[in-house]
């Protein structure tokens, strides 16, 4: 445990006044939210404060199916779009399912998002263990031909990586990069997730151990995974706030395992996406189910730089 | 008796000798083959064999480089021209090593040394971990690939543990190590192709 936890404001979890969503030990045994039946009817519910001069986007992951709820998700994206005006979609990487011949492209990534990527919407894509390594010259996934690469929106930095292949050049990367960062909010993300309660896959343990110290010397502020096939929000860890998403194309059903510590709210019973905006100090989500239905919102509030490393450093 | 015993006792004499001379062609063989595999004082054996392994693999990058020339590297909206370039670079590699065979980058002594370098890491302190997270990452199984085929389209690349990475010599940019069913393979990333392999790796270091 760092100095950061003692500055450590609570979050605000509108999750918790969720009906049967997960949000904590005190909620171990409690249900996750089901999905209703009638949301898609709902009119459509924002909870982000659409602040401005807000950096606001998407996160989607495991998305690349070509099937019906990828285009359904797809489609809620452009609804909520309208309203909230993200500019760009984070992708957790599984952005091709299968085989990768142009038709493949077309039917998993450029017809689904074609009202998203018609509006100038962009997408920052991280590969997963799905994707072909030629990924990274597609341009509208903006990886400009590398396997990991950092972007920058307003006081944010993005810093997109390879968990496939998690070697010494990249991590040497990772470690300049981020100290030489002087953004306010530094987001890392990725396809392997470094904590996780889902059965199929579990936490990635030895990315953990390569990552969370370097994440914890220099502030990293949030990380967004996918992989497993949930969605999934966790409890702050070394100040670090971590987020799941996996499911925004396939789904496994009733995955999440009950009981968990680390979870602070979770849902594994179709398909979501997040929305995120950040505006000075806060981060304000929002995570919406293929029917429209809102499954956990909140505010987070960032965390101070870690004291470790300016002590070390006088 | 008196003459037969002392003939005994001679030739008992020449069987010792005999036994002895044997002896110590035996010693004196084992002692050579011991001076020929074991290095010199100063010279680490695994760092020779480590030098040998970068410059093969040295070797296969300037000819990815050659079959390079040419070529244009798309950035592109158009997935064709990806896998056009992907095809195309991949055909001029083959013919610049149409007989390239298992073996030629990992070689014998490299395997061994790899088999090594990977059992330190299966079976150290955070072998368990790793070993965990290599059977939650979708292992490939029961699938193996020729040298000089192409990586098949649509199947996943197996993660690799970042321990085990960090144990290996390092690529230069454009080659990786993946794990394949029961193999480690050497994968030209660009032209999704097949350098070498070495077998039974995975069997051996993650059961």
């Amino acid at each position: 445990m760092t100095l950061r936890l003692l500055f450590f404001i609570p979050v605000v979890f509108v999750a918790s006044l969720l009906p049967g969503c997960r949000t904590g030990p005190a909620a171990a045994s409690s249900r996750f939210l089901q999905q209703s039946t009638s949301g898609g009817e709902s009119k459509l519910d924002v909870k982000l404060p659409l602040e401005k001069g807000s950096v606001r986007f998407a996160v989607i992951g495991d998305n690349g199916t070509g099937d019906s709820p990828e285009y359904e998700i797809a489609q809620e994206m452009e609804t909520y779009r309208k309203t909230v005006g993200f500019d760009f979609v984070a992708m957790m990487g599984d952005n091709i399912y299968g085989g990768h011949k142009p038709k493949d492209f077309e039917r998993k990534f450029e017809e689904p998002y074609k009202p998203l990527l018609d509006s100038g919407v962009k997408f920052y894509a991280c590969l997963g263990n799905h994707d072909d390594s030629n990924e990274v010259l597609y341009k509208p996934f903006n990886m400009n031909g590398q396997h990991y690469y950092s972007f920058k929106k307003g006081d944010v930095q993005f810093f997109v990586l390879d968990s496939n292949y998690m070697d010494s050049a990249q991590l040497d990367w990772i470690e300049q990069q981020l100290s030489g960062s002087n953004a306010k909010w530094k987001i890392a993300y990725f396809h392997h997730p470094l904590y996780s309660d889902g059965r199929f896959h579990g936490p990635d343990l030895d990315l953990r151990k390569q990552l969370m110290p370097i994440f914890e010397k220099y502030g990293l502020n949030v990380v967004l995974s996918g992989h497993e096939h949930v969605y999934e929000r966790f409890k702050p860890e070394e100040g670090i706030y971590f987020f799941l998403v996996g499911n925004s194309g396939e789904l496994r059903y009733h995955n999440l395992r009950p009981g968990s510590d680390i979870m602070a709210a979770g849902f594994d019973t179709d398909r979501t996406f997040m929305l995120i905006e950040i505006s000075g100090d806060k981060l304000y989500f929002q995570t919406i189910a293929r029917t429209g239905q809102t499954v956990d919102s909140g505010t987070l509030q960032r965390q101070p730089k870690p004291q470790v490393s300016s002590q070390a450093a006088q | 008796m008196l003459i037969s015993e002392s003939h005994a006792v001679k030739r008992n004499i020449k069987r010792s000798d005999h036994k002895i001379a044997v002896a110590f062609a035996l010693l004196l063989a084992i002692a050579c083959s011991l001076a020929q595999s074991t290095p010199k004082p100063g010279i680490n054996r695994d760092a020779l064999i480590g030098t040998d392994f970068d410059k093969r693999v040295a070797d296969y990058m300037k000819l990815h480089q050659q079959a390079l020339t040419g070529l244009k590297v798309p950035q592109t909206t158009d997935s064709a021209q990806i896998t056009a370039f992907q095809h195309q670079f991949a055909a001029k590699i083959r013919a610049r090593r149409p007989n390239a065979r298992q073996g030629e980058i990992f070689t014998s002594e490299v395997a061994d040394w790899f088999h090594r370098l990977i059992a330190q890491v299966m079976t150290g302190t955070d072998g368990a971990k790793i070993r965990a997270s290599f059977e939650h990452a979708e292992p490939i199984r029961g699938i193996h690939l020729d040298v000089n085929q192409s990586y098949p389209d649509g199947l996943p690349l197996q993660s690799m543990p970042p321990s085990l990475l960090l144990n290996l010599p390092r690529l230069p940019k454009g080659l990786e190590y993946r794990f394949v069913g029961r193999e480690l393979v050497l994968r030209d990333i660009p032209a999704n192709l097949i350098v070498d392999a070495i077998p039974d790796v995975t069997a051996s270091n993650t059961k």
